[in-house]
């Protein structure tokens, strides 16, 4: 990979899938100063990694491996000790219009990203894939696990964020 | 409220305008901190083997005594073990955009070996360095009781350093280890415990 498709490659994908590293961060880190951190730590090992991608696996898939294993390992004071991140809303360029939605459902996403941290690591990342629409094949895929397997975890998932998120009226 | 419905508010947040990004900027800052995590890693292994070098050469140089060129050959054996299992390493290291389950059991090996160099740190680095002296000591001290207070000396340096590599071995890389091997245990375990079960299971789930 020449340097120049590494850096349109990049290009390409903080624009197209910036929202899927969001979820993640938000899945893994819980102040917004170490989601801020972590996403800046995964586009590092999103730079880092990008010359090992050879386009046999989809976009999404690659980097769902890419974020979930970062998050695996992010230590925030490890991390503070190794690179100074700038603050990712200093590369802000402009935030968009704010879109109609109710404040209710805004409350109701916050909840649900804490009931996911709330969940065991491993757990967390199929409740955000799941969440995200991912077929059985891609989780299994991204985790390393057979497609089977997926299906009994994600029944377990499934009951233990309802737990996390009782007494909000939600039922999975 | 059910899944299906969190499901598609989760995913109608991802149908809203995303902020703006400056990405010429970004890849800028992306780039400074590639640039100097390449830089510190660089340095930190020049500087350990460059040390053991500059000893090396220093020792044998020194003179004709034998002790100091068992110095010398202690420091240049470290060195070269160091600079050898840095290589090995930088080539094992986990690859970021493995699979999960791989990525877990590359970190836990690396981890692993972390934990190995600095519990064996007494004799692949501190005996070596420090036996040479201690012998160059009890040779040329000039009394027993001067041979013997430098001899203290550099023991009790030798204990100080060793527990210090073992604190560190116990509060950080032992809790990243267990940590790494319940993350495995737990994808292994799916595997093990699902081998009996109706394979259709998951399926069935979905629909």
């Amino acid at each position: 990979m020449t340097p120049h498709e590494q850096e349109s490659i990049f290009r390409r994908w903080l624009s197209d899938h910036q929202g899927l590293l969001r979820r993640v961060v938000k899945s893994f880190a819980p102040t917004s100063e170490d989601q801020e951190d972590l996403l800046q730590e995964t586009l590092l090992q999103a730079w880092i990694s990008l010359p090992g991608f050879r386009g046999d696996s989809k976009d999404t898939t690659w980097l769902y491996r890419l974020a979930f294993n970062t998050a695996m390992v992010w230590q925030r004071k490890e991390q503070r000790r190794r690179v100074k991140h700038e603050a990712f809303s200093n590369f802000v360029a402009h935030e968009p219009a704010p879109p109609n939605s109710s404040p209710a459902v805004d409350e109701l996403i916050e909840q649900l990203y804490r009931a996911i941290r709330d969940l065991p690591k491993l757990e967390a990342s199929l409740a955000l894939m799941h969440l995200d629409g991912l077929s059985y094949r891609e989780m299994g895929e991204v985790l390393g696990i057979l497609e089977n397997h997926v299906g009994v975890r994600l029944h377990r998932v499934r009951k233990q964020l309802a737990e996390n998120l009782k007494g909000n009226d939600h039922e999975l | 409220m059910n899944f299906e419905q969190l499901q598609q508010h989760l995913q109608q947040q991802d149908s809203r305008p995303q902020p703006k990004v400056d990405a010429s900027l970004l890849l800028q800052e992306v780039r400074r901190n590639h640039r100097s995590i390449e830089t510190k890693s660089f340095w930190r292994d020049f500087r350990e083997v460059a040390a053991a070098v500059f000893a090396a050469l220093y020792f044998a140089l020194r003179g004709p005594d034998w002790t100091y060129h068992l110095l010398a050959v202690a420091a240049a054996g470290v060195g070269l073990y160091l600079l050898v299992d840095r290589l090995r390493q930088r080539r094992h290291r986990p690859s970021q955009w493995e699979d999960l389950r791989t990525f877990v059991e590359q970190s836990l090996r690396q981890t692993r070996h972390q934990t190995w160099l600095l519990r064996n740190v007494l004799w692949w680095y501190l005996l070596p360095l420090t036996v040479p002296p201690l012998v160059s000591i009890a040779v040329n001290a000039d009394s027993l009781q001067q041979g013997m207070c430098l001899g203290v000396i550099t023991c009790l340096l030798i204990f100080f350093i060793y527990r210090l590599n073992q604190k560190v071995v116990t509060s950080d890389i032992v809790p990243r280890e267990q940590e790494l091997e319940r993350l495995l245990a737990s994808i292994s375990e799916q595997l093990s415990e699902n081998s009996s079960i109706d394979p259709t299971a998951g399926v069935l789930e979905k629909q």
